[in-house]
């Protein structure tokens, strides 16, 4: 299925939701995604992976996007039994950077939280332990946003 | 020894342990010999690669991309190199892709090889171990003769060098047909020694939906049973032009067995590859011209190749300046860790050992 | 040999000469690796010249750096580099070793702050089983040298063998 499809077909199945869908465009490179509010990103990862429609097994990549202004996550989604990928972000404004942990969905998103936390500092609500994944326990700091300062010791 | 036993005690399994293979450290709750819980720690190789990417300039970072991994610097710097070719519109000589292939399958023959002397190792069979050491060795050999110190070799645009000389090529044709009948001595050895019948047979079974779930990729996937794989099921490159079968073990049992198997058969795999490679070689530039320095268009793109130990994927973030926004490498390496807290549950400590083994972690690639 | 030494003049094996031939030559060293492709050396090329790989600590002489330092395992290798036996040795292999990385970034440490000197660094060099085997023979020889000069600690080879 295209992005395109299954952007439709989720505004069937939750109407309630607003989404905003961003396509490629000869002026805008890369990859086309699309943009959930932070509130309603369990429901849709519950859809997505449930319905035999979507049926992504798969969470493949999270991460991160410091943009000053704001965070972003990015959920990659894959599917063995379709064959297609969706990208999915949230945005996060300052100061409370919260959000409902998916790895009940998929167990592996327990680790890429985890780096998320310690590179970002984002808290995962549900998650069941949140530490430190790289870097010492007691580091102070995220050292992935942009304004960290720890570069030349 | 009877008062000892229904005690947990907390022992460190690493950072430094054969088995760890760099530096990776497993917290262990021991009851006797029986492993309650095991919890991977990782972080000790972490270099900061992505940090190091948003001060460098796009051409800057292919040397440290290849840093990712010591074993298979080809894995991540092509990835990354392709992900920034995707996003700033360059196309990439015929020539070049054909040298690209022939480095990336050099590599994999020589980590997988690597790989089968350090499970003989893990197993005991001293003898095995050497002999797929020395060909390891004469692969890297090879490996280094073609492309030079090995960081520096794929670029944004091409590749750095061409192939040295027709000596070279007519020397490794040869090795490989040498290296057919080493691979049949080993995997005989697999099928009908006893000690590794034992040790490997219905060791760290993994089930598909539980590999799927945990993400797990390459040839461990594989090996449980999924035939998925990148070069074929979504071709880059020049791969959609070779003939190439996916590699799975006909077993299907998804134990340590299996994945010694199936890295087996993708050395053989690999060598065809090789061959085909230089046949259909055409002339031509190894580089296009590229305006320096590089300036893709704001945008964010998800990139994801076939590397060692799996899907190897860069996510990118453009701003329109000559720096990387945000770099992210995810491997296959992190996702087989993460399936090892799961593991390492209710197991005789022995068989969670191999069970490490036979994933084929790099702590390097899961550190960044 | 005691037959032999009879013949010679009195002085003529010293004290510090046998100590030469057994410290520098004749020992057999036992190392620990810790880097990223120390699982590339081949350890019997390097037991030919009198070089085991060991993962005791208490069994090391040597202790071979060819890792990025970070924060993480700078303090480990203190740690092991602690509990080895005196008198004990540190190799650098590659430029890594000393610094950290080329970029120093926020997950580094270098050797003064962990509290290693190193005895030998080579740099520029990629680790491997050629780089270790040149990296151990240079070793033995600056060690040679300090010892007929009498620059090595007298009580420490004292303790070890005589």
């Amino acid at each position: 299925m295209q992005i395109r499809h299954i952007f439709e077909h989720l505004q069937k199945d939750l109407s309630s939701v607003f989404f905003e869908l961003h396509e490629d465009s000869p002026s805008h490179g890369g990859d086309p995604f699309i943009l959930v509010p932070a509130m309603s990103l369990l429901p849709v990862c519950d859809i997505l992976k449930d319905m035999q429609r979507y049926d992504f097994q798969c969470l493949s990549n999270l991460t991160a996007v410091d943009f000053q202004d704001h965070l972003r996550l990015i959920y990659h989604l894959f599917s063995y039994t379709h064959h297609h990928s969706l990208t999915l972000t949230t945005s996060l404004l300052p100061p409370h950077y919260e959000i409902d942990s998916v790895s009940r969905l998929w167990p592996i998103a327990n680790w890429f939280e985890r780096e998320v936390f310690d590179m970002f500092g984002i808290q995962f609500r549900g998650h069941p332990s949140l530490k430190r994944l790289l870097l010492p326990q007691h580091w102070t700091g995220y050292p992935l946003r942009k304004d960290y300062e720890r570069m030349a010791r | 020894m009877n008062e000892w036993l229904g005690e947990e005690k907390k022992v460190c399994i690493g950072p430094h342990h054969p088995v760890t293979r760099g530096g990776m450290n497993f917290i262990a709750s021991l009851d006797g010999e029986t492993l309650r819980q095991a919890i991977p720690e990782i972080g000790y190789c972490h270099r900061s690669l992505e940090k190091i990417a948003e001060n460098t300039d796009y051409q800057g970072f292919t040397t440290y991309a290849s840093q990712a991994d010591p074993l298979s610097p080809y894995s991540c710097q092509w990835s990354y190199v392709m992900a920034v070719e995707k996003l700033a519109e360059i196309t990439v000589p015929r020539r070049a892709e054909f040298l690209r292939v022939i480095a990336m399958e050099l590599n994999r023959i020589t980590s997988h090889l690597h790989f089968l002397s350090f499970m003989a190792e893990i197993i005991g069979a001293k003898i095995l171990k050497a002999q797929s050491f020395k060909r390891a060795e004469i692969f890297s050999h090879y490996t280094t003769t073609f492309c030079g110190n090995d960081n520096m070799f794929l670029q944004i645009g091409g590749v750095v060098r061409d192939l040295c000389s027709s000596d070279w090529e007519t020397t490794l044709i040869q090795f490989l047909d040498h290296l057919k009948t080493f691979i049949d001595e080993y995997s005989y050895t697999l099928k009908n020694n006893y000690v590794f019948q034992r040790q490997l047979s219905f060791t760290g079974v993994i089930s598909v939906e539980e590999a799927i779930q945990y993400n797990l990729v390459g040839p461990n996937l594989r090996a449980s049973g999924l035939a998925w794989d990148l070069r074929k099921n979504r071709p880059y490159s020049i791969y959609s032009e070779l003939n190439l079968e996916i590699p799975t073990c006909q077993r299907n049992k998804g134990d340590a067995h299996d994945r010694v198997q199936v890295r087996i058969d993708e050395i053989a795999q690999s060598a065809s590859l090789i061959r085909q490679c230089l046949e259909k070689i055409p002339q031509g530039p190894i580089q296009c011209k590229i305006t320096e320095p590089i300036k893709p268009k704001t945008g964010e793109i998800y990139n994801c190749i076939e590397g060692v130990r799996g899907d190897t994927g860069t996510y990118l973030v453009s701003n329109g300046t000559t720096q990387p926004h945000r770099l992210k490498l995810r491997t296959g390496s992190f996702s087989s860790l993460a399936l090892l807290e799961k593991m390492g549950r209710e197991i005789p400590l022995s068989d969670y050992l191999t069970l490490i083994a036979s994933l084929d972690i790099s702590p390097w690639e899961a550190d960044r | 040999m005691s037959h032999l030494l009879q013949k010679w003049p009195k002085n003529f094996i010293t004290k510090k000469l046998a100590r030469w031939i057994h410290q520098t030559h004749n020992r057999f060293f036992s190392c620990i690796l810790l880097g990223g492709s120390t699982h590339e050396i081949n350890s019997s090329y390097l037991r030919k010249i009198g070089v085991s790989i060991t993962t005791n600590p208490r069994q090391a002489d040597i202790l071979v750096l060819s890792l990025p330092l970070t924060e993480k395992m700078g303090r480990w290798s203190r740690i092991l580099y602690d509990q080895m036996p005196f008198p004990k040795y540190t190799i650098g292999i590659g430029n890594n070793s000393q610094k950290g990385f080329p970029e120093k970034t926020y997950s580094f440490c270098s050797l003064e702050d962990v509290g290693i000197s190193l005895n030998l660094h080579v740099p520029d060099a990629l680790m491997n089983t050629k780089t270790l085997m040149m990296a151990f023979q240079q070793l033995r020889n600056t060690l040679s040298q300090d010892i007929t000069r009498g620059e090595e600690g007298e009580e420490s080879a004292d303790k070890t063998h005589f």
